[in-house]
């Protein structure tokens, strides 16, 4: 790989011991996919590393070069584990290591945004921005609403970006590494009547089709609102790994379909009502129409989403076994509760969680026992289906409801999943 | 048997054999405390620790390598990774976790390979060794 003299210097250790392991962690990381250089990165946005990593990666370290967010993890590490219900000290070692991390990340500047949607809160990315991320949703919303380049990042590699100001300029920071490899033509489906959970099964069906794929979809009504295009993009890195899909007209680098494929030999795919119903069908798994717990905010939900709900729950109550979860950031919540949503919301019994992931949601360690959880959130219903990462972190596997929001918010007054 | 290919984390590793055709990832697909496949994966009834887990490419959650490192000091990380392409999840998952991966064979390892075969993989130079089950 060829380093700049900047570059060379941090690789030597003059800056000191963390920006020289940093540099060597990246170059090792670009030089497995044969990268030739690095690239200046403007922005990170971080799953807290392990104590162990973050010590020695920090180590003559001030401050972060770029700006830096801190992503959102388990309700063990805020105030909300007595109203969620959840056992008192039950967090375990991972959310331990979580909550010293994130400490140690404000002392050198990063911002506790906590959440996965850091886009809500400032960390905005521009046309042509190199970003690094956590988060496979807000990595594909960048590359693809925003026009910003950066790929799966995972580890450690968003702390050593920070640290240097630099990533491997390898796959999606690189013009030709980014053009569609199939093209998507929903003509046969009914855009405008689809709601977001009828764009989140299409997102789903997607990425386990394209599976590594870059995609394109050809097109949709240039009128669709953020929130469509987040429950849309979100699932398409859990089924599969796709992590760039052109919107023609909408993509800023995709005006039309020429520009979103380049040079490729696309394949050609139609979308059909098959396919979103198959999906549904792959993130429906309760066996009977008795709702536990309504999950709304995968990602965390915008105000916008938390306006409708409130609309949907004005002066109604929701029934008393069910538990109705509204997940967001702090940033969504101060300005919810300026507008008048938090008390009416909580006045019809939900809970507004901030600085949570609730796809990774230790149900197993809820004091009442829960069976079936409906959300309108391909993405989140995924993960719950499968029990996440196993009951160590306290996860257990879920059954679930899935359609849009009203339809979930009716189920939390009812008690029952309509059909 | 040998198949060469692309090293993208180096290191040497030897065992059985665990041979999926669909995307893999730590977090969903995974039990981390035990290394079993989740229920809904191919992987279901088989355990990854200590075995060379040969599989197309990642999918999922950048919490992966996180989940790696837990994975980790639990004992239970396979001991090596084959993959037809490397995703940087993946990949990130091995350099932070240490152990050897080797992508872009000259024969797609997915079907050139079974499971239960015992391999011995070589990735400073590329080399995978598969010896049949027999």
């Amino acid at each position: 790989m060829i380093l700049t003299e900047e570059e060379k210097r941090m690789l030597g250790g003059e800056e000191g011991p963390g920006v020289q392991k940093a540099m060597e962690f990246l170059v090792e990381y670009g030089e497995a996919f044969d990268a030739q250089r690095m690239i200046e990165v403007n922005s990170s946005h971080i799953l807290p590393d392990p104590v162990e990593w973050l010590t020695n990666l920090t180590e003559g370290v001030d401050d972060f070069k770029i700006m830096t967010t801190l992503h959102s993890g388990s309700p063990y590490n805020t105030d909300m584990v007595d109203d969620l219900g959840l056992l008192e000290g039950e967090g375990g070692y991972a959310v331990e290591q979580n909550g010293i991390a994130i400490d140690m990340y404000k002392q050198k500047g990063a911002f506790l945004t906590l959440s996965c949607a850091p886009y809500l809160m400032g960390n905005i990315i521009k046309y042509g921005n190199v970003f690094t991320w956590a988060g496979s949703s807000g990595i594909i919303i960048n590359n693809s609403v925003y026009g910003g380049r950066g790929n799966r990042e995972s580890g450690v590699s968003m702390t050593c970006s920070a640290i240097t100001g630099r990533t491997p300029d390898m796959l999606l920071t690189r013009d030709e590494k980014r053009k569609a490899e199939i093209v998507f033509n929903p003509r046969g489906l009914d855009l405008d009547q689809m709601d977001e959970a009828d764009y989140g099964a299409m997102g789903y069906y997607i990425g386990e089709t394209a599976n590594n794929k870059n995609v394109a979809i050809d097109t949709l009504p240039k009128s669709i609102q953020f929130e469509k295009l987040k429950y849309l993009l979100s699932p398409m890195p859990v089924s599969g790994a796709v992590s760039m899909c052109h919107i023609t007209g909408i993509t800023p680098e995709a005006s039309n379909l020429e520009q979103a494929i380049g040079a490729n030999k696309p394949e050609y795919l139609s979308l059909e009502l098959k396919d979103i119903k198959n999906a549904v069908q792959q993130l429906t798994t309760a066996d009977s129409d008795s709702v536990d717990v309504v999950m709304l905010g995968c990602p965390h939900m915008t105000i916008r989403e938390i306006k409708d709900a409130t609309a949907l729950l004005e002066g109604k109550k929701i029934s008393e076994n069910v538990k109705l979860w509204l997940n967001t950031n702090e940033a969504v919540y101060v300005l919810a509760k300026k507008m008048g949503y938090i008390d009416i919301l909580e006045n019809a019994g939900a809970v507004i969680l901030r600085e949570i992931c609730i796809a990774m949601f230790p149900f197993g360690k809820l004091k009442d026992q829960v069976k079936n959880v409906a959300t309108n959130s391909a993405r989140c219903a995924h993960y719950m289906v499968r029990g996440g990462m196993g009951e160590l972190v306290g996860q257990k596997v879920m059954g679930s409801m899935y359609g849009s929001s009203e339809k979930c918010i009716n189920a939390a007054i009812s008690g029952k999943w309509g059909e | 048997m040998i198949i060469k290919g692309h090293c993208v984390k180096k290191g040497t590793a030897e065992g059985e054999a665990v041979v999926i055709s669909t995307p893999f990832s730590f977090v969903g697909d995974l039990d981390i405390a035990t290394g079993d496949g989740n229920f809904l994966h191919e992987l279901a009834g088989q355990n990854i620790a200590g075995k060379i887990l040969v599989f197309p490419n990642g999918r999922g959650t950048t919490s992966a390598a996180l989940a790696g490192y837990y994975v980790k000091l639990l004992g239970k990380l396979p001991a090596g990774m084959i993959c037809r392409t490397t995703d940087p999840v993946v990949a990130l998952n091995a350099i932070m976790n240490d152990f050897p991966v080797i992508d872009r064979t000259d024969v797609d390892p997915v079907t050139a390979i079974k499971t239960g075969d015992y391999i011995k993989m070589n990735a400073n130079d590329g080399v995978i060794e598969v010896i049949p089950k027999v």
